[in-house]
């Protein structure tokens, strides 16, 4: 447990030295703050929808992690390969589980900062009416548990290749295929989706959460991806062996 | 430590890893697949609305057992256009799903689910058997090219629910907030209606032999007049080398008219039969009777349009056209029979909740009587065309308002499930209504009037009251004026309404206030619309104006059930309500102030400017003196209002011959009813149950009286020019009505929810109410000024990113001096 937390904060400490997470942080405040204000098209206004509540920031914030976390996990494992810091690594006693685990926490930590000043939003909502403060709380569970799905798989692709660019975008398909297409694949195949393959969807998982509700199956299903994606990635990382 | 010290072997071969990634995956595919069934859930919301309340918990566990059949579309759409904006399904039928299912687990075994399954053998698709079980399909705004003709897509989301001999239906299930009160509402019903049907078995097995009588002929006869292509060999007849299908169809039917008179033959005998039973025991049962009648008459009418040429008659109307409408005539009456037995099984248990209409006050009902006779009509068109075209014109108007107000009552109560009646006050309220409304009247009611709610509150049913002191016109059309001048749009108004609703109140010990109460910050906007001259081009915009007259009670007494999960609620021109010193002293009254104002409230009395800016300006130069209660309740020992005078008596009925269709009137023509009241007793003192909102919610009464004011047909006989401006007043009487509901239109789901809790609570069903107002989650942004709006937007959307790059820019600054210390 202490190499998986030693690891995880050299790597958020990394993060934090390294502008991306700025830039990354930055522009995901911006764009869910500009969606929370202003709606997807730009021509709403929040204070004329007459509603104290966030649920524009969990309607659109999902979207915008989708895009901004791989961005953050692309150099996990990509820039450490391409740099040779990763043999490095694994001479160190630890097993590559722990790697994984350690690299992913310190991603983790760099979502809960962000997620952590969005909080200006129900703030300043707070401000101005009386929003449901248990729903608020349910909505940034999910964010973080959505969110660390993503970075899972985001982690997993960095795990694949060498080159960052690619190493994000790959993340990214994955993320949005998972948050938002997966509907669409599995109706050309399946009529209707037997309920176990509409699991594959998080827009549904994650709808019980932005309403106010923590359900055991969403919790665990979240969990279920973070752990295949771990996993999957340790193997990946264990491939160098192979050859 | 050992995990730091000691390495795992890693997978030697990509097999290995394979095969441990898929079992990894399998478990994860097998735990998510176990848990489906479980409902393990933390509901993190304030008011716990994602969770059974104890009310639905008991409801589910009294009734032995429930069996719910549910009805889900295999694909639901992204989301379906609604009035109000589209909703969105994703997910939806999961949650329909899920609070079934914890129902049926807090019911311990009482309630089973069934799901309809998609083309089981021999039942068709889930849409066609949630059809038959009479579930409302919706569509989606997508659509489908059949043939040339566009076809949307069917769907639907419900379920049907049996115990014993009744059921109920919860045909469109949208609405996750509302599902626990929906399913609650029909496990509270159905108890009710099983227990009452009981009482009532006789009407009702009168009135489902009528049914089954009348869908019986009109099968066969719509099924006949479909078969255009048949022969009956017993009549001779032979359709060879007819080509007109209005003809095959009455050659068909002619041919089919044995069988029909078989079946449609019984009609007549068995509604007289059977009616005699049911007339008089039930409203509904009395519609299928009225229509079952009617359907017996259009039957006979048919036979007799298919026989006329064979009897050899001149022909006025060609058989083949006499024969299509009556076909569509019954078809049509049909449906009305269906709707009343519908009606009449769902009616044992149901209590009436009485309006009181003829003060132009809201009254959900189609007026009593015509605005004049035909005949009449027909005199003065024959002495002057424009007269007729004057009285033509308020025909249209008298029944554009008894459609509007009957869809109303059709679509906010009826199709919700309440019983509703119309109470005209000046005859006795009947016995079987279980609370009276009052809403909103704006002409005074008579002495016989009062004495009748006074008695009703007296006899311990509870009167609810909902006041309007103040009618507001703001860009109101006026018709032109003596000058020529054309219509205006902008008329703007404060008018006091001519209510004497305060006087008998207090004589109860409530006052109703005449100021009206106003707010500076908790308000809703009101919508107004205006035309605007552009480049020669006129068109309308519509604007949102924060409205200080539109203030939001958030003030609430937390022990009444109306009020005790609101959050929040608009109560446009609202004034004031309070108990007298003498009653809050009373021990014996226990007195609420339900509904109070925010602590920014004012109350002022007029001259108030109603145009947004000006009220504004008058709003932010006036100290608030809130809060001021809104709405009243009030229980105790009443003691009447007429005590110690004289009974005001009833208007005389106009002396008739007696009635031999009605051999029990009484003496003065009455009704069995109104005689009964006439004989009883005066009551003096009783408990009565007497709530008091001093709004009309924004729900202003579309009354003839009131629009049509002036209208004497006596006076039409001699055209003059007055007489149109007269019409012109009306239309914009009845445009006027629309622009007002249309300004408050973004509050109404609020005050609708708001008056069904208090049709709720009037009816005794009062853990319904907090159930509602649970599902109501809307919470409303405080009105703030723009600038503030701009100041919070801008510090909240660049303040946190900056945040985080002086954060980051922070840490450059300390890694550099690092560095360089180190390098030193």
């Amino acid at each position: 447990m202490n190499s998986i937390w030693t690891i995880a904060k050299r790597e958020m400490a990394a993060t934090f030295d390294s502008p991306i997470a700025y830039i990354a942080g930055s522009v995901f405040l911006l764009v869910a703050g500009l969606m929370f204000f202003f709606g997807i098209a730009g021509s709403d206004d929040y204070f004329k929808g007459h509603e104290a509540t966030v649920r524009p920031l969990f309607d659109f914030a999902p979207w915008v992690l989708a895009v901004i976390l791989p961005a953050v996990t692309m150099r996990l494992l990509a820039e450490e390969k391409k740099s040779g810091t990763l043999e490095l690594l694994v001479t160190l006693p630890v097993t590559d589980l722990q790697i994984v685990l350690g690299k992913l926490l310190g991603a983790t930590g760099f979502l809960a900062v962000t997620l952590a000043l969005t909080l200006v939003l129900p703030i300043m909502v707070m401000n101005v009416g009386h929003p449901d403060l248990g729903a608020v709380a349910g909505g940034y569970v999910g964010l973080l548990l959505l969110g660390v799905a993503f970075l899972s798989l985001g982690l997993l692709t960095s795990t694949w290749t060498h080159n960052q660019i690619v190493a994000f975008i790959i993340g990214l398909l994955l993320c949005i295929f998972f948050w938002t297409a997966t509907d669409a694949i599995l109706h050309l195949v399946f009529e209707p989706i037997p309920p176990v393959l509409q699991l594959f969807n998080f827009q549904v998982q994650f709808n019980d959460f932005a309403r106010g509700v923590i359900d055991l199956r969403n919790v665990v299903y979240f969990l279920s991806v973070t752990a295949v994606a771990v996993v999957a990635s340790t193997y990946s990382l264990q491939s160098r062996h192979w050859n | 430590m050992a995990d730091t010290t000691k390495k795992s072997a890693p997978l030697r071969s990509r097999a290995d890893a394979l095969i441990m990634l898929a079992a990894t995956l399998g478990i994860a595919i097998v735990v998510n697949a176990l848990l489906l069934g479980t409902s393990v859930r933390l509901d993190l919301t304030e008011q716990k609305i994602h969770t059974l309340s104890d009310a639905s918990v008991t409801a589910a566990q009294t009734l032995d057992d429930v069996t719910v059949t549910v009805y889900i579309s295999k694909k639901l759409p992204e989301s379906i256009p609604q009035p109000q904006g589209a909703i969105a399904l994703k997910g939806i039928d999961r949650a329909f799903r899920d609070k079934l299912d914890e129902y049926a687990t807090a019911s311990a075994g009482k309630v089973h689910l069934v799901f309809a399954e998609d083309n089981s053998p021999g039942v068709g698709t889930v849409e066609e058997q949630a059809e038959q079980a009479k579930l409302e399909p919706f569509s989606s705004s997508e659509a489908q090219l059949s043939g040339n003709q566009l076809k949307f897509q069917k769907y639907v989301l419900g379920a049907t629910f049996h115990y014993k001999t009744v059921s109920e239906v919860y045909a469109k299930a949208l609405q996750p907030g509302f599902y626990e009160f929906e399913i609650t509402k029909i496990l509270l019903r159905l108890k009710e209606k099983y227990d009452n049907s009981l009482l009532m078995k006789e009407p009702l097995t009168k009135g489902k032999a009528i049914y089954e009588a009348v869908k019986a002929c009109n099968d066969d006869v719509q099924k006949a007049g479909k078969q255009e292509g048949a022969k009956d060999d017993s009549a001779g007849l032979s359709l060879k080398g007819t080509s007109d299908p209005g003809q095959k169809r009455v050659e068909s039917l002619r041919a089919a008219m044995a069988t029909l008179e078989k079946k449609c033959g019984p009609v007549h005998e068995l509604v007289t039969r059977e009616g005699a039973g049911l007339r008089g025991k039930n409203q509904f049962g009395d519609n299928l009777i009225e229509s079952a009648v009617e359907f017996g008459k259009a039957w006979d009418e048919l036979k007799g349009a298919l026989a006329e040429k064979e009897a050899g008659e001149k022909q006025r109307v060609p058989a083949s056209l006499a024969t299509t409408q009556l076909l569509s005539i019954l078809d049509q009456l049909y449906h009305e029979v269906d709707r009343g037995h519908t009606n009449l099984a769902d009616s044992p248990g149901r209590r009436q909740i009485g309006f009181l209409c003829g003060h132009d006050e809201f009254c959900p009902f189609p007026e009593a009587q015509p605005l004049f006779q035909p005949e009449m009509a027909m005199m003065l068109g024959q002495n002057n065309p424009m007269s007729k075209q004057i009285l033509q014109a308020a025909q249209q108007i008298s029944q554009a308002i008894d459609e509007t107000n009957s869809r109303i009552g059709e679509n906010l109560f009826t199709k919700r499930g309440y019983s509703i009646r119309r109470v005209d006050a000046d005859t006795p309220v009947k016995e079987d209504v279980s609370a009276l409304i009052v809403y909103a009247p704006r002409k005074p009611l008579s002495d016989y009037e009062r004495y009748q709610i006074d008695q009703f509150l007296l006899s311990g049913r509870p009167v609810v009251m909902f006041a309007q002191a103040w009618q507001v016109a703001l860009m109101n059309m006026k018709s032109p004026d003596d000058l020529g001048n054309d219509v205006r749009m902008d008329w703007n108004e404060l008018k006091a309404t001519s209510s004497n609703l305060t006087e008998l109140l207090k004589t109860y010990g409530v006052e109703l206030g005449n100021d009206l109460v106003l707010d500076s910050t908790h308000v809703e906007p009101i919508r107004v619309t205006q035309l605007v001259n552009k480049g020669g081009l006129q068109f309308q915009t519509a604007q949102d104006f924060p409205y200080a007259l539109l203030p939001v009670a958030t003030d609430f007494d937390r022990g009444h059930p109306l009020t005790r999960a609101l959050q929040n609620l608009p109560l446009p021109y609202v004034t004031t309500v309070q108990a007298t010193k003498e009653l809050r002293g009373d021990k014996r009254f226990e007195v609420v102030d339900v509904i109070r104002s925010s602590n920014t409230s004012l109350k002022k009395a007029a001259p108030i400017p109603v145009i947004p800016p000006a009220l504004k300006e008058m709003v932010l130069h006036t100290p608030a003196n809130g809060p001021h209660t809104l709405a009243l309740y009030v229980r105790g020992p009443f003691t009447s209002a007429f005590k110690g005078k004289e009974v005001p008596h009833r208007p005389e009925k106009k002396a008739v011959a007696p009635d031999p269709q009605r051999p029990d009137a009484g003496p003065k023509n009455e009704t069995p009813e109104e005689y009964a009241f006439e004989q009883r007793k005066f009551k003096a003192e009783g408990q009565g149950k007497l709530l008091v909102v001093a709004s009309n919610l924004g729900i202003e009464g579309l009354s003839r009286a009131d629009i049509l004011e002036g209208f004497d047909i006596s006076k039409l006989a001699q055209f003059n020019a007055e007489m149109i401006k007269q019409y012109q007043d009306w239309q914009a009487g009845f445009q006027n009505w629309q622009i007002r509901i249309g300004q408050v239109s973004n509050l109404l789901g609020d005050e609708l929810q708001f008056l069904a809790n208090v049709m709720d609570w009037a009816t005794s069903h009062e853990a319904l109410v907090a159930i509602r107002s649970k599902g109501d989650t809307r919470r409303p942004l405080e009105q703030i000024e723009p600038d503030r709006a701009a100041r919070l937007r801008y510090l909240t959307l660049f303040g946190a990113p900056l945040l985080l790059i002086g954060a980051g820019l922070l840490r450059w600054q300390l890694r550099r001096r690092r560095n360089q210390s180190l390098k030193v």
